[in-house]
């Protein structure tokens, strides 16, 4: 997919290599690259999943693979949590009593 | 590629840090391993007048103190007769940016713009991002703030999604990272490409923000209730707003009210793991940053850290994440607030700790933080199901972080545990046994561990007899 130039995008950089971590961290963290993500104005026309430069909110010029254009906030109110609606029930039949949970 | 630990700009860090945060420490740096504490915190530039008049101008400060009545009589039900103190909270929520962050965001944001920074710079995942990117908005700087947030399978915790978006709302550019203490390096290579301030939570403009907090809980207490309290609690991360609250609480004459701590039992979980990142249920407020940062507080990111816990905390208290979230539930459905999680942290050992305080004794518990998507007990509750934690009901201590959470089946069956300052105290020692310590060294290990020199002195020789 080509995305126009001057489009919102979030962009991803490989910072480090499993190899060039620091030397005390768990295995779990050692084992893995350290990425970074960011988001800005594409500087030219680019592919999605390739290398492009953005422009960021501080005019700084970062380039990295092309990951997701207009990136949306997913983050919201979770699923319902049964567990917390059982506390609701205890917590108003403590306070106020049998009738009034 | 090449590795951090043996780069140039490893060589360079002091240097990057002073040129990034107007101070140079070593201007306060004693003769043996102490520094001049109060000298660092009286050098700012600013009086106390001035910090109040700053953070006025910025809609920080003065929030409203309010009593818990209904979470007080709550409380009164599983307490003995006579017993089950008052319980006030500090609205911290109210201030700019939704947390008491910006009352640290605003001294130091205030400070980058009268010494003619361009931008400032911040590395949190949490509130004071938004804190730091809000001001930064409103003093017409640029701000960038990096968070540590996906795990090596793209998975975030909702609350630092969600802080990442108000950062970007407030005009910051996030830089989210995947886990790892290397973040430090990215932080030093920003400051050094941008030239922006170091918007440290550990300066000392930091740590002058929150004694704003300490004052206006003394003087509303005693304007409203003609009295000190007995007991603030301070949700204890960094330490910086422990440290802060009690530096207020005493320039306002509130020396005895006793200054405890609170932390959310995060032990058993390694902070640099990828593996157990997402298996916490919270990103501050817990033991991970409390205990190692009262042990040795300049692990931060400047050369000596403002934020010195140890100096002023009179108790300190962990409970489980499945009490913090009953809590948490508790002040939505009885008092109408809809708050936190993470600043309840303090609240929910509060609610226990008042049951043990005579009816006529008060204890303020000193923050509050927004809520919204992503940072609530839902989601985060949500996404540890999605994780693979078990939800439970039984005994909090027997929740094992990482694995379970367990809520109490009633009020009465929150439980908290005490941590021994002396075993803290004895850590923070521990670093300094192959040193010559001098005289000065003493008077400055008694100021750091607000204990006497002899008493500093007869723990130094347990440390060495544990260790034989």
């Amino acid at each position: 997919m080509l995305i126009k130039k001057g489009s919102y995008v979030r962009v991803r950089q490989h910072v480090l290599l499993p190899e060039d971590r620091l030397s005390y961290l768990p295995t779990s963290t050692s084992n893995v690259p350290l990425k970074s993500w960011t988001k800005g104005e594409l500087l030219d026309e680019a592919e999605l999943y390739e290398e492009a430069k953005i422009k960021t909110a501080t005019n700084r010029i970062v380039s990295g693979e092309v990951k997701e254009l207009e990136p949306k906030y997913k983050h919201d109110f979770g699923d319902y949590v049964e567990e917390l609606h059982s506390i609701r029930s205890t917590i108003l039949k403590e306070m106020w009593g049998d009738e009034d949970a | 590629m090449r590795k951090f630990s043996t780069s140039d700009l490893d060589r360079r860090k002091a240097e990057i840090i002073k040129k990034s945060v107007g101070i140079d420490y070593n201007e306060y740096e004693n003769a043996g391993v102490g520094f001049n504490y109060e000298g660092l915190m009286s050098n700012t530039g600013y009086s106390f007048d001035i910090v109040q008049a700053i953070q006025k101008t910025n809609m920080v400060g003065n929030t409203p103190l309010v009593e818990l009545s209904n979470l007080t009589e709550y409380a009164r039900k599983f307490s003995k007769k006579g017993y089950g103190a008052r319980i006030f909270l500090k609205d911290e929520a109210a201030n700019l940016s939704g947390s008491f962050k910006a009352r640290r965001a605003a001294v130091s944001v205030k400070k980058a713009k009268d010494l003619g920074y361009k931008g400032v710079i911040a590395a949190t995942s949490g509130n004071y991002g938004a804190a730091v990117a809000a001001l930064a908005a409103k003093h017409g700087l640029k701000c960038i703030i990096v968070q540590e947030c996906f795990d090596s399978n793209n998975l975030a915790q909702p609350e630092i999604l969600e802080k990442a978006r108000a950062c970007e709302a407030y005009g910051a550019e996030v830089i989210q990272l995947s886990v790892g203490p290397e973040l430090f390096y990215i932080f030093l290579q920003l400051l050094d490409e941008t030239g922006y301030f170091n918007a440290s939570l550990y300066s000392p403009y930091g740590i002058m923000g929150i004694e704003t907090l300490g004052y206006e809980i003394a003087e509303d207490m005693k304007l409203n209730e003609d009295r000190l309290p007995d007991i603030v609690i301070c949700t204890n991360a960094g330490g910086g707003n422990l440290t802060g609250t009690a530096r207020g609480l005493r320039r306002a004459g509130a020396d005895q009210t006793k200054v405890y701590g609170a932390s959310v039992d995060l032990q058993g979980l390694h902070m640099a793991s990828d593996d157990d990142f997402n298996r916490k249920s919270f990103t501050t407020g817990h033991t991970g940053f409390g205990l190692p940062f009262a042990i040795n507080p300049d692990r931060s990111d400047v050369p000596r850290s403002a934020a010195r816990p140890m100096r002023y905390m009179d108790r300190y208290f962990t409970v489980n994440q499945g009490s913090v979230f009953f809590i948490t539930e508790a002040l939505a459905i009885l008092e109408g607030m809809e708050r936190g999680p993470a600043g309840n942290t303090s609240l929910a050992v509060a609610f226990k700790l008042a049951q043990t305080m005579p009816k006529d004794q008060i204890i303020v518990v000193q923050e509050t933080e927004y809520s919204g998507a992503g940072k609530h007990h839902q989601p985060q509750l949500s996404f540890a199901k999605k994780n693979g934690i078990e939800l439970l009901f039984g005994n909090p201590l027997d929740e094992i972080p990482g694995k379970t959470i367990v809520f109490p089946k009633s009020a009465n069956d929150i439980k908290i545990k005490e941590v021994p300052l002396d075993r803290i105290r004895k850590s923070y020692l521990k670093k300094y046994l192959n040193e010559d310590i001098s005289d000065e060294d003493m008077v400055f290990f008694s100021e750091e561990l607000n204990v006497p020199k002899d008493k500093v002195q007869a723990l130094i020789e347990e440390v060495k007899h544990e260790r034989t």
